[in-house]
């Protein structure tokens, strides 16, 4: 169980971690900025097994990996939403942080819900109700299994 | 059943007679860009990797282009980072010679090529009839280490473009309409081609503006077939010659075909805080400005500078209004000069700065504050692109930006 942190539609990178932030040397020193300009407490407030969840279109705009990576180094669980923008999906799965695909959930819930996530049957449960999610891709859900895309490499 | 553009091009990199869309492939990348952006994360992960190793450093452009001149002494160990490490490695690195995009259209882009940049923008090299296509810097590490990557084929949107554009009618504000009509998220995943008569009509300085910024309706990549224009651009620049050049084929699918009518476009601005929040320039007319900005990877080649000048020569910048003026490579800088065009911006009151991202990246140059509104040709306009969080950036063409720069308000490109 986790809590929910909900955004709208159209969330680009530059919400998620804006461009001041971006050649800070590490991703540790960027996280604190994370969402700053939608949510200021966002940073703080969000603990690891959390979810971030939001409508059409998530993470469009940049293809700065930091957008994930910020999210995965707070300890987000999974990023839910109807649609994802192409390169912060790729980047999400990459890095190892889950980005689902569920439709209906974010009408329903609100920041501060409960909610949880089995990725193997692959629905989202929010009090007596479940949301089917999409399964990834098997050549994606591969890459989320091993961590990330890095670790195939240290394989070769 | 026939390919189109998209499908050849990674045909050809995956070593493949053909191609459909859907399927996914392993493939070998012709080029591999990164920017000051990513890099130095790039360089850690890299560092951790059990066997650290390059499989082709030749494919290798490092650019440092957002933070120029360095803005902070973070920053600046950044940068360091990735220019040691270009320079330990052998890897071709440019600093203060432009902005990445211009770069490598300008020295090393051929058509045929499938190309991963770490920049969102690198679908601008569709222009010349590649498939260039923005990834994050896990993808591009995977890339640097195998030289290739996976690749799922993208659904192709086709553009057939006819007629020309009015005089002061630009490429931007043709692709801005293009985004508004399909909306931001209207070519997820997908290649947007342009095709047809109208394209005879289009510089090549149109066509990288058109391209570059297909990734602002959700697309993967752009593309455009090679011409006379295209061949010519790359003769002028190195005499570089095509790895191969395609055009769809007569039975390939596509998703869907617009047909526009290039002689239809009106100038037009996206209005705060999305790329795809379109609006007649006419319907804004008014809007106080604080801030212009001309230049970008979108509009800073010689063409835009041009035309920013033609409008602004004889006439003042709006007293309280800042107007930069920043070319987008170092050739275009010169070229300008040697015009005479930047005595015309300073004479106006105009800053002309280096090469760089600069405006439209918002953190090192020209950072609008609290309630500022802003009229630019970068390349994206959510909320604090430009700087304060509640600040609001208005995007237009060169043509639009040079006029409001004069009258301190958004006005129509006709007005001066």
């Amino acid at each position: 169980m986790g809590k929910v942190f909900r955004f709208n539609k159209d969330v680009d990178t530059d919400q998620i971690i804006a461009s001041q932030y971006l050649l800070y040397p590490t991703v540790e020193e960027m996280k604190a900025h994370t969402f700053e300009s939608l949510d200021a407490n966002f940073a703080s407030e969000v603990k690891p097994g959390d979810f971030v969840v939001a409508d059409t279109n998530f993470g469009c705009g940049s293809s700065r990996e930091q957008a994930p990576a910020v999210l995965k180094a707070l300890g987000v669980r999974a990023v839910l939403a109807p649609s994802f923008a192409r390169i912060f999906y790729r980047n999400s799965i990459n890095i190892g942080l889950p980005a689902i695909v569920c439709d209906g959930l974010y009408d329903a819930v609100k920041t501060g819900d409960e909610i949880s996530l089995d990725m193997e049957k692959g629905i989202v449960t929010f009090g007596d109700k479940t949301f089917p999610c999409t399964k990834l891709p098997v050549h994606l859900q591969k890459i989320l299994d091993q961590g990330g895309l890095i670790s195939s490499l240290d394989e070769m | 059943m026939g390919m189109t553009i998209a499908e050849k091009i990674i045909a050809r990199a995956a070593g493949l007679e053909s191609v459909h869309a859907g399927e996914i492939h392993t493939v070998t990348l012709d080029y591999l860009m990164s920017n000051d952006g990513t890099t130095h994360l790039t360089i850690d992960m890299y560092n951790k990797l059990r066997n650290p190793r390059i499989a082709d450093k030749s494919k290798l452009v490092w650019i440092v282009d957002h933070n120029v001149p360095c803005d902070s002494p973070k920053t600046a160990a950044s940068q360091k980072k990735m220019r040691d490490f270009a320079r330990d490695n052998g890897i071709t690195f440019y600093e203060g010679a432009g902005v990445c995009h211009q770069i490598m259209c300008e020295k090393h882009v051929v058509p045929g090529q499938l190309i991963f940049g770490a920049d969102s923008h690198t679908c601008a090299y569709g222009a010349l009839g590649a498939f260039g296509t923005g990834v994050g810097c896990t993808d591009y590490l995977y890339g640097m280490v195998t030289g290739g990557s996976w690749v799922m084929v993208p659904e192709t949107i086709r553009f057939n473009l006819t007629g020309k554009l009015r005089d002061r009618v630009t490429a931007r504000d043709l692709i801005l309409t293009i985004i508004g009509l399909i909306g931001a998220n209207g070519a997820n995943y997908h290649a947007m081609e342009f095709v047809g008569d109208g394209m005879k009509n289009l510089t090549m300085s149109d066509r990288i503006s058109i391209c570059n910024l297909c990734v602002e309706a959700g697309a993967k990549t752009a593309l455009m077939e090679v011409d006379d224009i295209t061949l010519a651009y790359l003769e002028e620049h190195g005499g570089r010659k095509p790895a191969a050049c395609f055009k769809s084929d007569d039975d390939a699918v596509f998703e869907k075909t617009y047909n526009i009518d290039l002689s239809t476009i009106v100038p037009v601005v996206a209005k705060p805080h999305f790329v795809d929040n379109l609006a007649p320039v006419d319907d804004v007319k008014g809007v106080k400005i604080n801030e212009a900005f001309l230049g970008s990877c979108n509009n800073g080649r010689i063409e835009d500078l041009r035309l920013g000048a033609s409008i602004i020569k004889g006439h003042k910048v709006a007293d309280k209004v800042r107007f930069l003026v920043v070319p987008a490579s170092q050739e275009v800088y010169r070229q300008a000069l040697r015009e005479g065009l930047l005595d015309i911006f300073m004479e106006a009151g105009a800053m002309v700065m280096n090469p760089n991202c600069s405006v439209c990246w918002g953190s090192c140059q020209g950072v609008i504050g609290a309630g500022e509104v802003l009229i630019s040709t970068g390349t994206r306009n959510f909320k604090g692109r430009a700087g304060d969080k509640n600040s609001f950036v208005y995007l237009g063409s060169a043509a639009t930006v040079a006029a409001s720069a004069i009258a301190g308000e958004i006005v129509s490109p006709y007005t001066y």
